[in-house]
């Protein structure tokens, strides 16, 4: 495995375009599926996932999902190779844990990516930049259609689409939209969002998904219920709450501006000011600066800097990504002094 | 180390009381053991606990719990409701009645409506066809729209005498 060619950029999500993407970061779906006659992962011996792990990535080829697929296979790669594809979003952290037979296939631009032997046999994930719930629908409506022409997946009339865990039976899909939202953070209402989000019986996750803590005031809305709704209609029900938080973010900002300029310009400039100066710093403070960074681009008080970059040093300033870039490993120290160099040099050239 | 109480299971629960805050005495018992002697469990979020909370409530009567694994994989439904994960395909089979109830927790629905593979079949489409057309029958009957009714009525009709259509 060598994924290094991507060390300086981020994948298509992250390019900061795409509708409302002030706001919203990306659009996220997948599908859990399993293959008929085959043991769920977690009940599987070694030989059993080897065999589930050739037939989909046979799948993945035959269906010719998208251009220019690889297979990272986690069984055999480096610890950081792994850290490096969660902070890309393309595989969850337990999944780079395991040392069974495992892997990811990711096409091209990062947008398909379908890891094998995580919870599930598959967990087929399209990931698109801004909101664009409905284009990622259809995308990975197709993905999965081209993939079951090859497969077999497991399937009962009554459950729907059977998985490892009852909380993604039925449609085996689950939405998430990412979000922004810095000033609901900064002016403490984010609250009063989750507490309306919730009674929506959709979740609020971190950055990197269920468990994780927000940074950055990255926040993720996603569905739970997966049985008895179609997938559209889950699909919808996300869409239709994502709208009001967007202008309930941009109202916050809009008023902090009017009524608060000083101190909002103040706070954006001095995240400025420490990220072009630092000569050692962590990922978290990293994120924290990054995000009032990202806010003030977004409201024009800073003009010299494109968003794709600013979205991108989030990614690229995590650990793994660091230490791929030096293509070596970096104790902890060590990295917050290559880190804070790479952003100044990064914010230099704009 | 085993467990003190029944020095059979494994002590996963280390408990160090404390009397005036002096350090009194270490036990070490297994999950089964702490809990009969009533030590409070170090609440953790995972997600499988969580699920267990949905599961518990409705098996007040332990003989409730489905006994038989599943011929297949050879998982338990208490097992199950340990780990959170089931073990292949067929346990939505095997223990289908107590699915039900907790999907229907967890879902509120114990029924697939959405998408169904091609390869599954016409039958499978068809039988998913008539039973959304039979809820969509129960909500007309509930509403008193009874005109709706006797129209869904006539398509299921339809359905069953000509399956092929």
């Amino acid at each position: 495995m060598n994924p290094e060619n991507n060390t300086s950029h981020a994948g298509e999500w992250m390019r900061g375009s795409g509708p409302d993407s002030d706001i919203v970061i990306s659009s996220r779906i997948r599908f859990a599926r399993n293959l008929a006659n085959h043991r769920f992962v977690t009940r599987a011996d070694r030989s059993e996932l080897a065999e589930v792990q050739s037939k989909v990535r046979e799948a993945i080829v035959k269906a010719g999902v998208c251009e220019d697929m690889v297979y990272y296979d986690l069984e055999t790669a480096t610890a950081v190779d792994k850290l490096y594809l969660v902070e890309r979003h393309l595989i969850s952290k337990e999944h780079g844990e395991g040392d069974e037979p495992r892997g990811v296939a990711v096409g091209k631009d990062e947008v398909v990516s379908i890891m094998v032997n995580e919870e599930d046999h598959l967990r087929i994930q399209v990931l698109k930049s801004g909101m664009q719930l409905t284009e990622t629908w259809a995308h990975i409506n197709e993905v999965d259609d081209r993939i079951e022409e090859h497969v077999e997946f497991a399937f009962s009339s009554k459950f729907g689409y059977l998985t490892a865990c009852p909380t993604n039976v039925g449609t085996g899909l689950r939405v998430s939209v990412m979000l922004h939202l810095p000033a609901l953070e900064w002016t403490k209402q984010l609250e009063k969002v989750f507490h309306a989000v919730a009674k929506l019986n959709l979740a609020v996750r971190g950055l990197y998904g269920e468990g994780t803590q927000a940074l950055g005031d990255f926040y993720q809305i996603s569905n739970q219920v997966t049985l008895g709704k179609t997938e559209t209609e889950i699909v919808q029900n996300v869409s239709a709450v994502i709208p009001q938080i967007i202008q309930y973010e941009r109202k916050v900002r809009e008023t902090l501006l009017v009524e608060n300029k000083q101190t909002l310009e103040d706070r954006v400039w001095r995240a400025f000011g420490m990220l072009s100066t630092a000569r050692t710093i962590t990922s978290q403070e990293t994120m924290d600066l990054l995000s009032n960074i990202r806010m003030g681009v977004n409201l024009g008080i800073i003009d010299t800097l494109e968003m794709s970059t600013v979205n991108e040093l989030f990614i690229l300033t995590q650990p793994a990504h660091l230490q791929k870039l030096k293509g070596r490993t970096l104790p902890n120290t060590e990295r917050d002094v290559e880190r804070a160099s790479f952003i100044r040099q990064r914010l230099e050239e704009g | 180390m085993l467990c003190q109480a029944c020095n059979q299971n494994p002590a996963t629960v280390h408990v160090t009381q404390m009397v005036k805050g002096q350090q009194k005495e270490e036990m070490h018992l297994c999950e089964a053991c702490a809990k009969q002697e009533g030590v409070a469990l170090k609440p953790t979020l995972s997600f499988s606990e969580l699920l267990s909370g949905f599961i518990a409530p409705q098996f007040a009567d332990p003989q409730q719990v489905p006994k038989k694994p599943c011929p297949n994989c050879g998982i338990t439904y208490s097992i199950f409701s340990d780990i959170g994960r089931l073990g292949c395909p067929n346990d939505y089979e095997v223990f289908q009645r107590t699915l039900s109830a907790l999907l229907d927790k967890v879902h509120r629905s114990s029924q697939h409506v959405g998408k169904i593979p091609t390869r599954a079949g016409q039958s499978v489409a068809q039988s998913v066809r008539l039973r959304e057309l039979e809820e969509q029958l129960r909500t007309a009957v509930r509403t008193e729209s009874y005109e709706l009714a006797a129209q869904i009525r006539d398509q299921i009709a339809e359905l069953k005498e000509n399956p092929d259509g």
